[in-house]
């Protein structure tokens, strides 16, 4: 079953690249098709991660897959949580969508044993951690989730928001100070951008 | 306190000692103890030594009063202390001999134990001068009479200067002036006064006017006060005796605060040029007469100004009407303090007391006045605020007659007839700007006698801390302490230091104008700070300039470390458990949360108190956890698991920690334990299949540091125990100090 999923995968990965086959490095394909198998993906997630950072068109090639992976919501599946991470830490604002709608799953893919600074540092949530780590770009879009009527769903937005330590993220962490209707998440606005 | 009588020639005969309470006066009739004790010493002469042990070396205020009921006469003779240093200097005084039945006698005392070879000298009033040499042995006293002196030196006048020098030990000799006229029923007391030719202007110029200034405050003018119950008519002649000490010119002025019974006011008086040795009368009355000074006054204080150094100039106030049978005095002296401790003041059928005390300086002062009586267990206190050369004026007969209430509205016994007073000037409480002057009368033979009271100063001021520990970028407060003889206790007297305070080293240490002091690195160093004091010497009181120093220690901050396990969070804590999604309490100890965000927690509350500044501080804590049991399959069969992993920066971030600066407190909040499901693919994940039981254990060590400390760690754990079912086992859930085995 996993073999014949990764012939199908090569296969769509060889109309893909007729676009431009020239400049996408040969071994960029091999480690895509890594990373979709449960007993290579953690390896392959590494060798994407350096090889997006030496070459644009690997990072090109990667980023423009990454959104049909996350799509999956497979919250518990090492795979999805490979893609989830990658788009992270490629900064893909491609994957802003799909990420904005794996939020809806809660909290995944952190460790079993919480603390204060698991929870502050989004380790137990890699969505969130996912989109604070896409930065600013992802700004207008976790901004919206402030609109939330829901506490939690705010609260979460606050989070990658301060994950995202950038002046725009603070800017609309200081406007939401103004707007914030529950005190408590008020106090802890304003106590997390005085630090 | 034991009174010694000295003979003329310093054999010593002591009298029945006497205890004296604190602010009591006590009188002892000297005579009838010399009856009883020493009737051999009746008709003799000599001095009298007051003997005393007490913490304070001027607790004790005495003075002489020699009179005798049915005679209208009274000497009132202060008791001064020696100085037994080696300074040269002399006794200035004046001579006057009114009429040519006025008798005299100059005193000389020699308080020490060494020889004293003496000039006397003695001038006319324009300072022609008689000079002869004088040995006063040890403890020797001996008399003159200036008339005699007078006529064998072949000086003329009734007035001029008197002069007794020392080469050395000048304080060991004591002098006096008196006159009497047994005929005219008079007697008056002509102050003599100390001359150091070291004296300096600094230390004598109270109210910091670059001029030295004398007061006499209290000279009766031409038109009596009633209360002094002179005989109807009876006119006063109010007069100045101003004499040059020195053998150079000099220049006095002369101003007057004049007051009549329901006004008041100031006047400008004459400016003189005095010659060498010259002694100048002012005949105050001429001025009345000539509308310098109102017909009305009854009373003016006397200002006297020079442009020389202290006691250059010297004056004696006199005013007596023709007769020489009525009249009152006045004493001159630059002394300004902000404490006067008076001696005893009386009011009966015969007698009464008026005190006064004036603001000497340049500017309002609040004073406050108190009089003592039963023995010094009562008192009774007024306070009146007055503007420079304004005086408040005190008839004791008065407050006592008519009832008068004092601040807390306390009235004196009708029937009180003496006790002691005091003044404070409440303003300046270091060197202070009262001078005083107090006059008891006899109504019966019209005769006033002045009483002087005694100033008060500091000794040996210090630092409050020395060496002041200072903590590292924090601050410590000092100040100076300064010891009051007069009441045996340590007065703070940093006001008078403030602005003066440097470090030798800033970079380890600095002061601000109040002497806070700021650890900028750890080391030692010393504080240096200047002010003025009034110092209390032995015969007098000075403006003196101290400079107090003390070691400075900067040390490192410390830090103490609480962790607060159950129960509520501390005082002053602010966090909130609540802003963590995962929990679902404020309460510390064990939550079950498994409902609301799916985890089992302990919640626990850190609290460290530095020394310096919360801010100044960081802190970070790492874990190791171990946590295994049993998860349900997607078919319901319970399935093992385990996980062990480090997290070695493990916050706290800002939103769980407190730590101001401004403050000492550090908080943080913490709630850890596990998720209520794992990931079967990934037993270190959080999952959907649901966990049966589990004991997870998790060791923290936290880090607090600081620039200059070494890091202070702390440890503890947390261990959550779930029984099979998935309920929170609230008896072995544990967490506390130290760590624990994660073997299991």
């Amino acid at each position: 079953m996993r073999r014949a999923l990764y012939i199908a995968i090569c296969l769509t990965l060889g109309t893909l690249g007729t676009n431009n086959p020239a400049q996408e490095p040969p071994d960029i394909h091999k480690l895509f098709a890594q990373l979709n198998e449960l007993g290579t993906t953690d390896r392959a997630a590494i060798e994407i991660l350096k090889a997006a950072s030496e070459d644009t068109s690997a990072r090109q090639y990667i980023v423009r897959k990454l959104p049909g992976m996350i799509n999956k919501q497979k919250s518990e599946d090492e795979i999805w949580q490979n893609a989830v991470r990658l788009a992270g830490q490629l900064k893909a604002s491609e994957t802003i969508p799909p990420l904005l709608k794996a939020l809806s799953l809660g909290p995944a893919g952190g460790p079993m044993n919480t603390t204060f600074g698991v929870q502050m540092r989004l380790d137990d949530d890699i969505v969130a951690k996912a989109l604070s780590q896409i930065g600013d770009p992802a700004v207008p879009a976790v901004t919206n989730l402030l609109k939330s009527g829901e506490r939690k769903a705010r609260r979460r937005a606050v989070l990658i928001l301060l994950n995202m330590d950038s002046a725009a993220s603070r800017k609309v962490l200081q406007d939401q100070v103004q707007r914030e209707t529950d005190p408590d998440l008020r106090d802890f606005i304003e106590r997390s951008l005085h630090s | 306190m034991t009174p010694v009588l000295r003979t003329a020639y310093g054999a010593e005969t002591s009298l029945s000692a006497v205890t004296i309470k604190p602010q009591e006066v006590k009188s002892i009739d000297i005579e009838a103890a010399i009856g009883t004790i020493a009737p051999q010493l009746v008709g003799t002469y000599g001095s009298l030594v007051l003997r005393y042990r007490s913490p304070g070396a001027r607790s004790l205020y005495a003075a002489l009063m020699v009179r005798n009921v049915g005679h209208p006469f009274a000497f009132h003779i202060d008791a001064t202390g020696e100085s037994q240093d080696l300074q040269p200097g002399s006794r200035e005084g004046v001579w006057w001999l009114p009429k040519d039945t006025t008798a005299d006698y100059l005193i000389l005392t020699n308080q020490g134990k060494i020889t004293l070879p003496l000039d006397l000298s003695l001038y006319d009033s324009n300072g022609r001068e008689s000079k002869q040499k004088v040995l006063l042995g040890p403890r020797e006293t001996t008399r003159y009479s200036i008339r005699k002196l007078i006529l064998a030196a072949g000086l003329s006048g009734s007035y001029g200067g008197i002069k007794v020098s020392a080469a050395s030990h000048a304080g060991s000799l004591d002098t006096l002036h008196f006159l009497f006229d047994e005929s005219a029923a008079f007697s008056a007391i002509l102050k003599m006064f100390d001359h150091g030719p070291n004296s300096k202007l600094e230390e004598r110029d109270f109210a910091k006017t670059a001029v030295w200034t004398s007061r006499a405050p209290m000279l009766a003018l031409s038109n009596p006060d009633p209360a002094l119950a002179f005989p109807p008519g009876t006119t006063l002649r109010p007069q100045l005796f101003i004499r040059n000490a020195t053998g150079k010119p000099v220049d006095a002025a002369l101003r007057f605060n004049w007051r009549a019974d329901s006004a008041s006011g100031k006047a400008a008086g004459p400016a003189l040029r005095l010659n060498p040795y010259e002694t100048r009368q002012i005949d105050v009355a001429a001025l009345q007469n000539g509308g310098v000074l109102p017909k009305q006054a009854n009373w003016t204080s006397v200002t006297l100004t020079t442009n020389g150094l202290p006691d250059e100039v010297m004056a004696v106030a006199a005013s007596y009407d023709d007769t020489l049978r009525y009249g009152a005095q006045t004493p001159f002296s630059d002394q300004l303090s902000f404490k006067w401790e008076g001696g005893m003041w009386e009011f009966d059928p015969y007698r009464n007391s008026i005190i006064t005390a004036g603001n000497g300086g340049t500017k309002p002062m609040q004073a406050a006045f108190t009089i003592f009586y039963n023995q010094g267990a009562e008192k009774y206190e007024l306070e009146q605020t007055l503007q420079p050369d304004e005086q408040m004026w005190i008839d004791v007969g008065k407050l006592i007659r008519e009832h008068v209430p004092d601040k807390t509205g306390k009235i004196l016994p009708a029937d009180l007839t003496s006790g002691s007073y005091e003044f404070r000037d409440l303003t300046d409480k270091a060197i202070g700007s009262l001078f005083e002057g107090k006059v008891i009368y006899d109504k019966t033979y019209g005769h006033v006698a002045y009483g002087c009271a005694q100033c008060c100063g500091f000794v040996n001021p210090t630092l409050f801390y020395d060496p002041l520990a200072i903590p590292f970028l924090g601050t410590s407060p000092t100040g100076v302490t300064a010891y009051d003889p007069c009441w045996d206790t340590y007065d703070d007297v940093s006001g008078a230091f403030y602005n003066n305070w440097s470090t030798v080293s800033t970079t380890v240490a600095t002061a601000d104008y109040y002497a806070t002091h700021t650890g900028h690195a750890v080391g030692s160093t010393t504080s240096n700070t200047w002010g003025y004091l009034a110092w209390a010497v032995t015969r007098a009181c000075t403006r003196t300039r101290f400079t107090p120093s003390g070691g400075d220690n900067v040390t490192p901050p410390t830090i103490t470390v609480t962790l607060k396990f159950t129960g509520g969070k501390s005082q002053g804590d602010n966090l909130k458990f609540l802003n963590s999604q995962n929990d679902c309490s404020e309460s510390l100890g064990h939550i079950d949360c498994t409902s609301t965000s799916g985890y089992w927690l302990w919640n626990l509350e850190s609290n460290a108190v530095v020394s310096d500044d919360a801010s100044n501080w960081t802190v970070s804590v790492a874990n190791q956890y171990h946590y295994k049991g049993y998860y349900r399959d997607s078919k319901n069969n319970l399935q093992p698991f385990s996980c062990s992993a480090s997290n070695p920066n493990d916050g706290p971030k800002s939103g769980f920690l407190q730590q101001p600066a401004g403050q000492k407190s550090i908080f943080y909040l913490d709630g850890s334990g596990p998720f209520h499901g794992t990931n079967p693919s990934n037993q270190c994940q959080i999952g959907t299949s649901p966990v049966d039981s589990i004991t997870d254990v998790l060791n923290f060590q936290v880090t607090f540091s600081s620039k200059v400390t070494p890091l202070i760690q702390t440890t503890y754990y947390v261990k959550i125990v779930v029984s099979p079912g998935g309920k929170l086992d609230t008896t072995n859930s544990t967490a506390n100090y130290g760590n624990i085995s994660l073997n299991f």
